[in-house]
């Protein structure tokens, strides 16, 4: 008996190294790309690295200047401004699509191909096609516009608009993903809860309240946090649709777009690190509070 | 002949890899291997010839074009240059004196000195551009100007009479006013909204400057300077020329290529553009209004600069000789790419339908675009306030006080 156990637990031990060994190449990249980069970007910050040559340690004087930096603070109001936007309107899109998807019609694949192709389109192609879509001299939103004789907007440069049309973008290309794992969700529902809500009489919508949404609120609470952070961290349609020096950029930058902009624009390393170490916070924060409150609107049926 | 002798000597080089086994030696033999990084896509061609020719001549020189494209180009070469890769010999503008003061930029004047080559042999703004603290630390290439461009349909379809050379801020106004009157079509003026084919020209023309003679002191906050951005403000105002959030949507030279616009203010280096277009024919140039103080040009330009760290600096020095010589000007100048800044080579540069002269012109008069050690720095801030001033989110004066404090502290930062 004792001799048994003694094997098991060696080959367990057997099995555990061989499994650290499967994982090493991937660890290795892990540790040296991110984990790595993630402890030197930290320690630039505490630094006044500039474009080359040695840093010299300056302790927190990055972030008290960051605090008085209204540049900074302007774009973390950005930020929000887009998570406040982008969020509600990719949930509520991508949960009505996913529905009108889950129906059995005829032709239902197509659509399905249709509302997955943003998913797989670069964003590169995206953000330099709705620039072209809205630019104020020759862009359809305009030509429509021009159509009910409405006066042209510049959607990118105008500062009451740039935000909202990057949100716009932001929002189109960003339901796609969602749409597709909350059919997924959709479809594990199993049929007899509904049948069983029928036969008690439960009409549509007393259906949808009481047993979609419950049993979907797992998924929906994934796409939730995967789009806070996508949008916290928005900075590519920003770059590719709003070029530096145009007098929307100020009201449309985000923290990525600084952190950019310092780092790489400018060549203060040193402070472009501080303020993406304050995004990183920003996002843990966020993160940590949304998993707080999963416990109060998310259902888990066991 | 030429490719077969090339073979037989890479034959032999690979020979001696064989036959010594010293790995100075085969340094020595074998050929000597060179990057130059340039940025400019539409140069590529033009440039793909003039390396040919150079390894035609130096056949123990094989050098590598490499095209970095401007939105990555410092990125790429400030990476390059703290991880010890950066090409040999590469393309380098206003941020020299950055790239100079950190030691990466190799200085040449030894070089000039054995080979007895003269600077005044180049345009002295040019040749200026490219030197950091009495030291040379790059060839200059060619010469940007600015002057403006007017499509003659337009004037002759609304019957107004066309720009000529010495005329004023005033003549501009009232000729677009005309235009105006006539059609609401079309922009009478246009401009790209960016400093050096814009308001760093009509700063100076009203007697204020961006950098003083020291490069110490800013005069942002002059009065000249706040006259310039009042007179940008006033056109737009006026509807004389598009607000900014049409010139941040769209490049005045794209609306002025789209038959758009009348004028347009535009610098040399996108002449091709014009020269190009359907109704290149219709386009003329003529030199600046004259403001106050003038007309003359900020000129801008690129130069080629040596790595410090360049394993071979001889062979370095022969390829910038090279492409700073007479073959390789005429070669740049004769595909219209800039104007030399090797006097001499000056000649061979025509465009089909725009007159060089005014270009020529501009090129005399001009002044250097100013730069100093933390230019990245405080050309940002220009642009941004310039941004707001133009977005009237600030009047002339209070953009121009601002941005006179913010750069003056970033300019007294270089002193420390």
């Amino acid at each position: 008996m004792k001799r048994r156990t003694e094997s098991a637990g060696g080959r367990r031990k057997r099995e555990a190294i061989f499994a650290y060994l499967m994982i090493a190449p991937l660890m290795a990249g892990v540790l040296l790309f991110y984990i790595g980069a993630f402890f030197k970007n930290l320690y630039y910050g505490f630094t006044d690295k500039g474009s080359f040559g040695d840093a010299e340690l300056i302790g927190i004087k990055n972030y008290m200047e960051i605090a008085k930096d209204g540049a900074f603070l302007r774009a973390a109001a950005n930020t929000a401004l887009y998570a406040l936007f982008c969020v509600p309107a990719v949930l509520l899109l991508s949960v009505l699509l996913a529905l009108l998807l889950n129906v059995r019609l005829k032709g239902i694949g197509l659509l399905r191909v249709c509302i997955f192709l943003p998913a797989v389109t670069l964003p590169s192609a995206i953000g330099l096609i709705w620039r072209w879509m809205m630019n104020y001299e020759f862009g359809l939103f305009n030509e429509i516009r021009a159509l009910f004789s409405l006066k042209r907007i510049a959607w990118l440069s105008d500062p009451n608009y740039a935000l909202f049309s990057v949100s716009l973008v932001f929002i189109w290309a960003n339901v796609a993903y969602p749409v597709i794992i909350l059919l997924a969700g959709l479809q594990s529902i199993p049929s007899c809860y509904r049948e069983a809500a029928q036969i008690d009489g439960a009409g549509r919508w007393r259906q949808f309240t009481s047993i979609t949404l419950p049993l979907l609120s797992p998924v929906i609470f994934f796409v939730l946090i995967t789009t806070v952070i996508n949008v916290l961290q928005i900075f590519d349609f920003i770059y590719l649709m709003i070029p530096e020096g145009s007098i929307g950029m100020a009201s449309a930058r985000s923290l990525v777009s600084y952190f950019f902009r310092q780092s790489f624009v400018m060549g203060h390393r040193g402070y472009g690190a501080a303020v993406s170490v304050i995004l990183f916070l920003l996002i843990l924060l966020v993160t940590m509070l949304l998993m707080f409150l999963q416990k109060r609107i998310v259902f888990y049926d066991d | 002949m030429k490719k077969m002798l090339t073979a037989i000597l890479s034959g032999a080089a690979a020979l001696s890899l064989f036959a010594c086994t010293a790995p100075e030696k085969v340094g020595s033999a074998s050929s000597v291997k060179l990057t130059f990084c340039i940025w400019d896509e539409v140069q590529q061609p033009v440039f793909e010839r003039i390396i040919e020719k150079f390894e035609e001549e130096n056949p123990d020189i094989d050098v590598e074009l490499q095209l970095t494209p401007w939105s990555q180009y410092w990125t790429k070469l400030d990476a390059a240059m703290g991880a010890d890769s950066a090409a040999d010999v590469f393309w380098m503008n206003t941020f020299l004196p950055k790239y100079a003061s950190a030691g990466l930029l190799e200085a040449l004047d030894g070089y000039l000195e054995k080979d007895g080559i003269a600077m005044d042999a180049y345009v002295a703004s040019s040749a200026g551009m490219c030197r950091y603290e009495g030291r040379q630390y790059g060839m200059p290439k060619g010469l940007d100007t600015v002057q403006l461009f007017y499509n003659k349909e337009i004037f002759r379809e609304y019957g107004v009479e066309e720009p000529k050379p010495g005329w004023t801020w005033e003549d501009m106004v009232k000729k677009a006013e005309e235009l105006k009157a006539k059609s609401s079509e079309i922009y009478p003026i246009l401009m790209e909204l960016d400093p050096q084919p814009s308001y760093f020209n009509f700063i100076v023309q009203s007697g204020g400057y961006i950098l003083d003679e020291s490069g110490k002191k800013t005069g942002l906050g002059e009065p000249g300077s706040i006259e310039a951005y009042r007179d940008i403000v006033e056109l737009m105002d006026q509807g004389l020329m598009p607000d900014a959030r049409v010139l941040s949507d769209t490049k005045g030279t794209d609306l002025f290529l789209s038959k758009k616009g009348a004028m347009l203010f535009m610098g040399s280096w996108k002449c091709s553009l014009l020269d190009q277009a359907g109704f290149g024919d219709q386009i003329a140039a003529v030199p600046m209004p004259l403001r106050e103080k003038g007309n003359q040009s900020v000129i801008g330009g690129l130069s080629y600069a040596m790595n410090a760290n360049c394993k071979d600096k001889e062979a370095a020095w022969k390829l910038i000789r090279y492409l700073s010589g007479e073959e390789a000007n005429r070669m740049q100048a004769e595909e219209k790419i800039d104007i030399p800044a090797l006097k001499s080579a000056q000649q061979y540069y025509r465009a089909e339908h725009i007159d060089t002269a005014v270009l020529f012109e501009a090129a005399n008069s001009g002044f250097p675009y100013p730069t100093s050690l933390l230019a990245a720095d405080w050309n940002q801030v220009i642009s941004d306030y310039s941004g707001k001033i133009f977005a009237k989110e600030l009047s002339p004066e209070e953009g121009c006080r601002a941005m006179q404090k913010e750069v003056q502290d970033i300019l007294d930062k270089e002193q420390t």
